[in-house]
């Protein structure tokens, strides 16, 4: 049991002192997953939007994909991506494979569906109605679409942080798509399960401590925006 | 300000939900569109306020067609639905939405804000946040926020449902003075018949149709059909038949009655016998005296039962069942009561005929429109 001491040991002085490795591939998650939540956010709440409001065939069949793809398999993901992307196929052309945009790629397909499952959630729970008293206030199509997704924040900052949970967490996809590269494609999870293969506890404490330390944060700010605009239960 | 509603049309599912030939709203008039629930009142308000696009027909503003998307027409209008909708903010953010939404100056909104909080008797609630309100206090925030942009006509979806008897009168009440005051229309949208006698017109919406439009004291004295009048709760309507004609009054044999009113039908037209229980006057017998009024008819009291504050005395004369609304010191002062023989009066003037086969079941009377 005492290598798991020495290794929350260690971590605090790799954390203390710097090693700069660790800061850059800290560094790199945030700008991966970053990238990847804000992708998928912007997509999903787009796609969110079509399925609550669109009257066309196969909306249900949409919320039903929508639903599904948040258990998306992050090693199905990756399996796919690297055959679409791989120099012989049909999106070798952007030669992005093992790069940290095929990661924010892989990243972004699996938050997409969260942003949009949360997104379809926020909307539907707003009283039906509310978009017949914005129009009827003299809001024009895309003043009602920016109130309403005002109305409904409380359910899409769960959303963002459901994406951005789900991106900076995924490993399989990432190791796939990004190949663990030094210095390029090495993100705090991929480096996790590296050093814990390596035996290198410590190193991989000090990692998973960041991991959450990085969630914690992003989610702390999330949530003081998010109850800003909640109101208290009585 | 002319707001016209042409030949519309609603269906639903291949069923027919509303159908207007024509109804006419005008600057400073009240208009209130009367019929119980499931009757098309909020569609033909939402086709009216250009929320919803009809099947067939038109919204004329100032006689130039409007269609849902006609953001300068429906910019002229300020629309209150069954429930407030405030959104997360405010009161003042609320208030202030429409004028943000419409590129107003910062000056601007504060001065209108301030005078639709005054006008609607609010303004203490400037800073509450909108999910802290009462009922009332919400819907007074909601019509406060339909008139801040001063709108030519306001229409109001049952703007008092759910709120208690006072809450609501003062709330109508107020609404009223504020739309007077402004000269705006109003199209009040509600399935409560006092309510409706508030306005200078009343439209009564049956099954989708618009069966009768004509001032309060039309549709709630002369009815247009049985239907109309039954759902006007019109507590005397009998069955009968005219039996004579003379120099306007007509004798009329409902039962083992035999009552007058004043029309000009022949001898022979079975006919529905309205009359408001608010004309029916009961007395002792030992204390009629002659009058003019024409009807007098004794009656046995079968029961008494308190309308608001008044109470209603339902009276067994000949098979026919007599209500007269007569006030609490009445019923104490003639020792009213089970089984107390009385004499009820009501003016000929007072009744009302609908020949029976005038005005088929479903039909809308189009010279009552508009």
């Amino acid at each position: 049991m005492g290598f798991i001491w020495d290794g929350f040991r260690n971590a605090i002085v790799l954390l203390v002192h710097g090693d700069r490795e660790v800061w850059s591939v800290t560094a790199r998650s945030l700008v991966v997953s970053g990238w990847a939540t804000a992708v998928a956010v912007l997509l999903g709440v787009a796609l969110g939007m079509a399925a609550v409001r669109g009257r066309f065939r196969g909306r249900g069949l949409l919320l039903a994909l929508i639903n599904t793809g948040m258990g998306l398999p992050p090693v199905v993901v990756g399996l796919f991506l690297v055959i679409l992307l791989a120099r012989n196929g049909p999106l070798g052309g952007l030669d992005i494979l093992y790069t940290t945009r095929a990661m924010i790629l892989a990243q972004g397909v699996i938050a997409l569906p969260v942003a949009a499952g949360f997104t379809v959630t926020a909307l539907q729970t707003l009283d039906p109605l509310t978009e017949v008293q914005l129009r009827a206030l003299g809001a024009a199509r895309w003043q009602v679409w920016l109130l309403l997704l005002r109305e409904a924040r409380l359910g899409l900052l769960a959303g963002v942080m459901g994406a951005f949970g789900a991106a900076v967490s995924e490993v399989g996809a990432s190791l796939q798509v990004g190949a663990n590269i030094p210095g390029q494609t090495r993100v705090l999870t991929t480096a996790t399960v590296l050093e814990t293969g390596m035996g290198r506890y410590d190193v991989a404490i000090a990692l998973s401590l960041i991991l959450l330390a990085l969630i914690f944060v992003v989610n702390l700010v999330l949530t003081i925006a998010q109850q800003r605009g909640a109101a208290p239960w009585p | 300000m002319t707001l016209a509603l042409e030949g519309i049309r609603v269906r639903r599912d291949g069923r027919s939900i509303l159908e207007v030939e024509h109804l006419e709203l005008v600057r400073g008039e009240v208009l209130a569109l009367l019929g119980p629930n499931g009757a098309g009142k909020s569609t033909l308000l939402r086709v009216a306020a250009l929320l919803d696009r009809p099947d067939e027909g038109a919204v004329r503003l100032d006689g130039r067609a409007a269609r849902p998307g006609d953001r300068a027409a429906q910019r002229r209008f300020g629309v209150v639905l069954q429930r407030p909708l405030l959104l997360r903010g405010s009161v003042r953010y609320n208030v202030e939405l429409p004028l943000r939404l419409r590129g107003a100056q910062r000056s601007e909104r504060r001065g209108r804000v301030e005078a639709a909080l005054e006008l609607l008797g609010i303004a203490h609630l400037a800073g509450r946040r909108g999910d802290r309100l009462s009922g009332g206090e919400a819907q007074r925030v909601s019509i406060a926020r339909a008139l801040v942009t001063a709108p030519d006509v306001l229409f109001l979806d049952e703007p008092t449902a759910g709120l208690d008897p006072p809450a609501r009168a003062a709330l109508l009440r107020d609404v009223l003075t504020a739309v007077r005051e402004r000269d705006v229309a109003l199209l009040l949208v509600t399935h409560d018949r006092l309510e409706a006698q508030t306005a200078g017109r009343v439209a009564v919406l049956l099954a989708g149709r618009l069966r009768q439009v004509g001032s309060a004291g039309e549709v709630f004295g002369r009815p247009a059909d049985q239907e109309v009048a039954q759902f006007l709760g019109l507590e005397n309507l009998w069955e009968g038949t005219v039996t004579a004609a003379r120099d306007g009054l007509l004798t009329v044999a409902c039962g083992g009655l035999k009552v007058y009113a004043v029309g000009e039908l022949p001898p022979g037209v079975p006919v529905r016998y309205c009359v408001r229980a608010d004309e029916v006057t009961v007395g002792l017998l030992a204390a009629s005296v002659p009058s003019s009024a024409r009807n007098h008819v004794a009656g046995t009291v079968r029961s008494i039962a308190q309308r608001g504050m008044l109470r209603v005395v339902e009276l067994d004369a000949g098979g026919v069942t007599i209500a007269a609304a007569v006030t609490r010191p009445a019923v104490e002062d003639l020792a009213i009561a089970p089984g107390v023989t009385l004499a009820a009066t009501w003016k000929a003037t007072a009744a009302h005929l609908i020949p029976v086969e005038r005005a088929p079941a479903g039909r809308a009377r189009p010279s009552a429109a508009g």
